[in-house]
């Protein structure tokens, strides 16, 4: 299932920062903790490995940072092989999840400890830790030690400790997991920044798909040591391309569907319950071939309308029941019980004084829509 | 007044708690210290015990030079030049590493003066008196202890912290302790019939057609003793503080650049930092008043401050004198405990 981009093999001269995995596996005993993984990160991409614990995405940076090595393939870090060559020696540097801060060193300390094992001298080092520190805005703490600091504070030193060393990749495992929300939100936007100014390869392991969607330039699902899906975090979201990324990745209504062809000239699908719903225009033609398919539609995109009225041209349109209605603050949730049991869900923003769902009430009889352009079929 | 009665039955019940605790620290230690200071001032008996009249005779005897004493002013020159090439053969290395530690250089300092002040001082005071000599030799061998088994333990700590299974774990811990179910007395004579002339490592030495060694009663043998004495206590607390280190630290530090000789002194050191402090002071103490090692393995010829005070109180009946090298002995515990935990790793300590 592992979406490539095309230009992995031209022949081009790879550039700085651009780090290729080629047929990776990591086996642990018997467990197959990453399992032949190909991915082609690009110079100064900022790229998410998201998935849920155990599912091979720290394994994956721990072989890129040269902590572990793979069981069989081989890593291109700058279009150089890694194979057997030490961390310590590796153009890449890493932002534990844990900080792994030195306690017995001052924050400027700390800063300086990649530089000073290289050898630079005392006067380049002092500049260079206070520009890091400039820039992750700590130049205040530099005589602190990590245990007078609160978690976001520690964050933004562990983060400086490795960009001081103007690594060619920047690998980051699951660095905000250890703060609130808020704080999580804040820093969020800091390393955004600090990939804009600082121009380097981000390489971001989370669990935390809002981490993932509103960071990066390209996300890799993974999921059981394998990559379920590659693209943009529209791409993602929009199309989710097997049942695990559309479960994983936001709410999703995922309804059985068999392939019906096509139904006045648009791709269309035949629901459980009987209904033709018609589908955009796929790229590789008009039609779905006639088996077992997943319809998959962001709640957000579907409408719930009085069964009475007419429901608009070009659209599915479904025939349910209200089963709850569920308010949520900013926004109210709707579940719709179909005729053979399966339920969609819907979400729509709360305006001021204003039901989103006027007067539908639990029980009512309803449609269901969504216009075609918002659901994409998954191979199941 | 309700809030002032409850204050004052909690202390109450916590003098209650304290008193069964401050009694036995009252009656076996500070009554019976005391007494050793009192007594060191005292009149020795003929035959054992005081007679209660004040005089300085055995602090004279302790602290003023002995009559086959060489110590004069060419002594003290020579002790200085022992001084400085022992700091210097403790500095070589650090040159020679000095790419590695350039942080370290301030702790491989101290070290060096260390040695080389130990073993200036220890010149003076074995030429000084009899006494002076006695306390020089416990306390370098003492020493040396603590080094070797920091040198054997660090390794076997690494190597058992490294275990995955907790029950491998579990089983070396309880073979490093197994000697101590044994009684002491026992283990030292069993060392000392395998260090005898026709012991198993003589025979063995002999199999290969070497010559037979003289090991027993040999300062070996008395470093051997002390160090299989000692060795657990250095071994237990490294395990500790290597188990509770944060080896994240480590993969960073090796993460940013650092080689593996780095990695060790600048960061896995100073996370070991407290059990290295707590292994050293134990090992130190334990030997420093080591009996049996030196009297069942050095043959009684190299005293120790144990067969020292043995010989007052028990042979030479002159309880006053051993009371004032009591008196010292103790003094100079306390404070290199003191020097040594009282001021930074004492509040980290276990």
């Amino acid at each position: 299932m592992t979406h490539e981009s095309s230009d992995a093999s031209t022949g081009e001269r790879p550039e700085r920062g651009s780090v290729t995995l080629q047929g990776v596996t990591k086996r642990f005993g018997k467990t197959v903790a990453v399992d032949s993984i190909d991915l082609e990160v690009k110079p100064r991409e900022f790229i998410s490995l998201l998935g849920p614990s155990g599912c091979g995405k720290t394994t994956t940076l721990r072989m890129v940072s040269g902590f572990e090595e793979p069981t069989s393939g081989r890593i291109l870090i700058s279009g150089a092989d890694t194979t057997g060559v030490p961390p310590h020696k590796r153009r890449v540097n890493t932002v534990f999840q844990s900080y792994a801060l030195f306690e017995h060193m001052t924050v400027a300390e700390n800063v300086a400890f990649g530089l000073r094992v290289k050898g630079f001298d005392k006067s380049t080092t002092a500049t260079k830790v206070a520009e890091a520190l400039d820039l992750v805005r700590l130049a205040q703490f530099a005589q602190r030690r990590p245990a007078q600091l609160s978690g976001g504070q520690k964050q933004r030193v562990a983060l400086a400790r490795a960009i001081v060393n103007e690594p060619e990749v920047l690998l980051l495992d699951e660095p905000l997991s250890a703060l609130d929300l808020k704080l999580r939100q804040a820093m969020r936007h800091e390393l955004s920044r600090l990939h804009d100014e600082l121009g380097l390869t981000f390489i971001f392991v989370t669990h935390d798909q809002q981490e993932a969607i509103t960071m990066s330039d390209r996300i890799a699902v993974m999921d059981h040591g394998r990559i379920h899906q590659l693209g943009t975090p529209s791409e993602i979201y929009e199309r989710p391309a097997s049942r695990f990324v559309a479960d994983f990745i936001g709410e999703t209504n995922l309804l059985e569907v068999i392939g019906a062809g096509h139904s006045g000239g648009m791709p269309a699908v035949r629901m459980a319950t009987g209904e033709l719903v018609p589908l955009a225009e796929a790229d590789n033609g008009s039609t779905v071939p006639d088996r077992k398919l997943l319809l998959a539609v962001r709640p957000q995109r579907v409408t719930v309308t009085a069964a009475d009225q007419p429901s608009e041209p070009d659209q599915a349109a479904v025939a349910g029941q209200m089963a709850e209605l569920l308010f949520l603050g900013d926004s109210t949730r709707a579940t719709v019980m179909l005729a053979d049991g399966s339920q969609v869900v819907a979400l729509r923003y709360n305006d001021a004084g204003h039901h989103p769902f006027g007067q539908l009430r639990p029980g009512d009889p309803v449609t269901v829509g969504w216009s075609r352009d918002a659901a994409c079929v998954i191979e199941d | 007044m309700a809030l002032v009665t409850s204050a004052q039955r909690q202390r109450r019940r916590i003098a209650a708690l304290l008193t069964p605790g401050l009694t036995w620290i009252a009656l076996a230690y500070i009554v019976p210290g005391a007494l050793i200071v009192v007594y060191s001032l005292l009149t020795p008996k003929l035959g054992g015990g005081v007679i209660w009249e004040l005089t300085g005779d055995a602090w004279d005897e302790i602290t003023s030079k002995g009559r086959r004493s060489d110590a004069d002013w060419g002594t003290l020159g020579s002790a200085a030049v022992r001084a400085l090439a022992a700091a210097a053969i403790a500095t070589l290395p650090l040159v020679a590493g000095a790419r590695y530690l350039r942080r370290s250089a301030r702790g491989a300092l101290v070290v060096a003066t260390a040695l080389g002040g130990l073993a200036g001082i220890n010149h003076l005071a074995s030429s000084y008196n009899n006494y002076t000599a006695v306390f020089a030799r416990s306390v370098v061998w003492s020493v040396w202890a603590t080094a070797v088994c920091i040198g054997l333990a660090l390794p076997l700590a690494v190597f058992i912290s490294s275990r995955r299974s907790r029950i491998t774990k579990n089983a070396l811990l309880v073979a490093v302790m197994i000697p101590f179910w044994t009684s002491m007395l026992v283990r030292t004579f069993a060392i000392r019939f395998v260090l005898s002339n026709t012991g198993p490592l003589n025979n063995a030495i002999e199999s290969l057609g070497l010559d037979r060694q003289v090991f027993l009663n040999t300062r070996f043998a008395v470093l051997l003793g002390l160090v299989y004495t000692a060795l657990p206590f250095m071994v237990l607390p490294l395990y500790a503080a290597i188990e509770r280190s944060d080896r994240a630290q480590m993969e960073a530090a090796r993460d940013l650049g650092a080689k593996p000789p780095q990695v060790f002194l600048d960061v896995f050191v100073p996370l070991i930092r407290p059990g290295l402090t707590v292994g050293s002071v134990m090992v130190f103490v334990l030997s420093v008043s080591q009996y049996l090692v030196p009297t069942l393995l050095g043959g009684g010829k190299t005293n120790m401050i144990a067969n020292l005070l043995d010989l007052q109180f028990g042979e030479a009946f002159n309880w006053p004198l051993g009371a004032a090298v009591a008196t010292l002995f103790s003094l100079i515990t306390i404070l290199s405990l003191y020097f040594v935990v009282g001021r930074r790793d004492g509040a980290d300590l276990l």
